[in-house]
């Protein structure tokens, strides 16, 4: 068997190998360690369709290029105690050079592409959303409702399930960062200037999560719950809580 | 220009021998290399011991070992340490010890402008952690963001910023020294086609340390001043917080690239010497270090992803920072190309520049999430970026720098490395570092934040954690049987040679150690494996 057919046989081995990996990678069960955790907001949702796709490329191309360099580095190994000539001094090869420079540039303009349609629904915030206003601090989380009041007290914030939040946030202090990876992205909050996030629950539960900037001592201290209930705890909730 | 390079250059002369007082004002390039490479040795084992404080405090749940405000100066220094003190000036090291060698020089271009580095690095380095016995080290993490870098009390930060505007200094001196000699110092024939990788990759190096350290210096500053006198560039109260990581990250995105070119470029040298090939592609090596040096400088914004850009803005850093896929890819795809069909000798060196390839492949692929940004509003600031960075900024000391110890050892010292416990300490480093740094991708897609001094509310994250303080134990075992073989060898070692691997480049032609004039004569140069011309012709 000549030497190419050999290699040919080894890539057309790996490729079917990455893609199984890929595919046992997108297994739910794996949620929280090779997958992000269980999302239940549409905006988390796209995100991990997202972070799936490129999961699958990187670890294939892994896979192939990584089994490249291990092949190659057992293969053509030299013996102990044996003494060899010099191998063929190869200085390079143009189409070869060319290729694994368009090959890549090739992937990536996939990967943007997938992103690029999937981003709607991570950017847009439905019609008709619930405005909050999030208030951070060194160290907690004041949730301000379009009545102007915060039935639950500081860092947890009670809504409604399928119903979209959009949130309103500043700081008082430093730079914080408001993160509840199950209901979406990540957002800075800064003083003096005001950003925004959004999700819309689609289980009803309790999601924890965390300021994601470290913002002093009492970082890790500064916890946020999003308290989902049925649309109808939920009123019954807001109006037994309407005098706080 | 290249014919200034010849053995009578006036070089100010320094005492020789070995006392205190010759390592203390000498201007020879070497002695400067080793003393860089002894204190950035130092700073290492300084870095890791506080980073052993850090697993061992996140190793349960309640995290008890320091309080959270040591905790934070702790996380601090550690990452001040490792980039600052470590991986930036370690290239220096090898390229003031080895620029000089492989371009066929006598020296550097300004000898004492080159100890002025050294001594400003330690100096620098000092000042920074004098700040432990005055009242508390910095404690705003190492990217010291504002504005609470502007409002932590105490003179932490204040250290901080002095001592990283006299380390910046250093750099910026030892980066201009660098260019001056690749331009100016080569020997005839030398051309800047036949340059070795290495020197190449310091030549990128100086060109971007000087691009991007001046806005690092300014943003400190300003930063000094919003302390100390009431200005209010980035404060809360009317200042533009944001504006100092648009600042920090132009500095600190470059600074990446700053320290992963000299590692590729050690790596570079390894791979063709233990293959018995040429280097594949040299030139597309080449091209893709220029590439990365300038994309480097259009991408600092994937470290802001989540502050709130607009959608058009997010995609430019995106396709920007994806771009810079495909020049790593070049030389990744170059590397095995060199081995192919090779005859690889697996030495110790060889060992960590197969290992380097490996892990930087893992920090390369997941560098692919952290550039799409919708991924990266997910996992930036979470443990996922830890673990990103540090198969980044982590592989290339541990395993490129130290590759480039156990190849150039014998060069610096006339004696070889023990071989069996090189091969040792890679694979204990080899499995170390993944036990350590592999389960933080899944504590940061479980939703752990980096920078938590303690997670009472997450049991479950104690599992990855208890596994990755292991593997740091692990992984300073490994650092430890690098210390002691680079200790004991110096008395004990097998006696190298001129050329001890075969190897392509001039450094090899001259005696290990090297003499003080550094070349009695220099071959014809007539590519860039001068020395494998030579055992070309030998053999007829």
């Amino acid at each position: 068997m000549t030497r190419t057919h050999r290699r040919r046989r080894w890539f057309l081995a790996a490729a079917p190998l990455g893609a199984l990996v890929a595919l046992t990678l997108a297994q739910p069960a794996l949620a929280g360690t090779a997958t992000l955790n269980q999302p239940d907001s549409p905006n988390a949702q796209s995100i991990d369709s997202i972070y799936r796709a490129v999961l699958g490329v990187t670890v294939t191309i892994f896979v192939l290029v990584g089994g490249w360099l291990v092949y190659s580095a057992i293969r053509f190994r030299e013996r102990p105690g044996r003494e060899y000539p010099d191998p063929p001094q190869v200085r390079g090869s143009t189409r070869l050079e060319i290729g694994w420079t368009i090959v890549p540039i090739l992937i990536l303009v996939g990967l943007s592409a997938f992103t690029f349609y999937k981003l709607p629904k991570v950017t847009d915030v439905p019609k008709g959303a619930m405005q909050i206003v999030v208030t951070a601090q060194q160290y907690s989380w004041t949730f301000t409702y379009p009545d102007g009041k915060h039935p639950a007290g500081p860092n947890t914030l009670v809504v409604p399930v399928d119903t979209p939040i959009h949130l309103n946030m500043h700081s008082k202090d430093v730079v914080h960062d408001f993160w509840v990876e199950q209901l979406g992205q990540k957002q800075d909050v800064f003083p003096n200037r005001i950003t925004h996030t959004w999700f819309q629950a689609d289980r009803i539960g309790d999601y924890t999560g965390q300021c994601a900037e470290f913002c002093g001592s009492g970082h890790a201290t500064m916890t946020i719950v999003v308290r989902v209930l049925s649309k109808q705890d939920y009123l019954n909730y807001m109006s037994t809580k309407a005098t706080t | 220009m290249a014919t200034a390079a010849s053995p009578a250059q006036a070089v100010p002369s320094a005492p020789s021998g070995n006392t205190l007082r010759s390592w203390i004002t000498t201007v020879d390039h070497k002695r400067i290399g080793l003393l860089y490479l002894l204190v950035t040795l130092f700073f290492f084992l300084t870095g890791g011991l506080m980073a052993l404080v850090i697993r061992l405090q996140l190793e349960t749940a309640s995290g008890t070992v320091v309080s959270a405000e040591t905790y934070d100066q702790i996380f601090t220094m550690h990452g001040t340490t490792m980039v600052f003190l470590f991986t930036v000036p370690v290239a220096a090291a090898f390229g003031n010890y080895f620029v000089p060698l492989q371009i066929g020089a006598r020296d550097m271009a300004f000898p004492k402008l080159n100890a002025a580095s050294f001594w400003l690095l330690l100096f620098g380095g000092m000042t920074m952690y004098s700040s432990f016995a005055f009242g508390g080290a910095p404690d705003a993490g190492w990217t010291g963001y504002t504005p609470l870098s502007v409002i932590s009390p105490g003179h932490g930060i204040d250290f901080w910023i002095v001592g990283l505007h006299i380390l910046s200094l250093s750099s910026i001196l030892s980066a201009i020294n660098f260019i001056c000699t690749i331009h100016n110092m080569r020997a005839p024939g030398m051309r800047l086609t036949r340059m070795p990788l290495f020197t190449w990759c310091i030549e990128f190096y100086s060109i971007m340390l000087i691009g991007a350290l001046p806005v690092l210096s300014g943003a400190l500053t300003m930063l000094l001043l919003d302390r100390n006198y009431g200005t209010h560039f980035f404060t809360a109260d009317g200042g533009s917080p944001i504006l100092y990581q648009h600042l920090f990250w132009f500095f600190g995105h470059p600074e990446v690239y700053v320290v992963a070119l000299p590692g590729f470029g050690i790596i570079s040298e390894i791979v063709p010497v233990f293959s018995r090939k040429p280097l594949f592609g040299y030139k597309a090596l080449v091209y893709s270090a220029a590439a990365i040096a300038f994309l480097a400088f259009l991408v600092w914004g994937h470290h802001m992803f989540a502050t709130g850009f607009s959608t058009p803005v997010n995609i430019w850093f995106m396709v920007a920072s994806l771009a810079i896929a495909v020049p790593t890819g070049v030389k990744i795809f170059n590397w095995i190309g060199t081995l192919w069909m090779g005859r690889i000798r697996y030495e110790p060196p060889m060992l960590f520049a197969i290992g380097f390839i490996l892990l930087f492949m893992i920090g390369g692929l997941s560098g692919v999430f952290v550039a799409v940004f919708p991924i990266d509003q997910q996992v930036t600031d979470s443990y996922f970026v830890v673990a990103h960075f540090h198969y980044v900024m982590g592989s290339i000391p541990v395993f490129a720098v130290l590759g480039g110890l156990h190849y150039w050892y014998p060069k610096m010292t006339g004696r070889m490395l023990n071989r069996s416990l090189g091969i040792w300490s890679f694979w204990v480093l080899f499995v170390g570092f993944n036990m350590t740094f592999f389960p933080m991708h899944a504590m940061g897609l479980s939703g752990m934040p980096r920078r938590i001094s303690s997670y009472p509310q997450h049991p479950g994250w104690e599992r990855m954690n208890e596994i990755a303080t292991l593997g740091s134990f692990v992984l300073s075992i490994g650092v430890l049987l690098v210390v002691y073989n680079c200790v004991t060898a110096l008395r004990s070692g097998r006696v190298a040679g001129d050329d001890p691997w075969r190897a392509n480049t001039l450094e090899w032609y001259t005696s290990s150690p090297p003499p003080p004039h550094n070349f009695d004569s220099l071959p014809p140069i007539r590519s860039e494996r001068p020395l494998a011309d030579l055992r070309a012709e030998a053999a007829g």
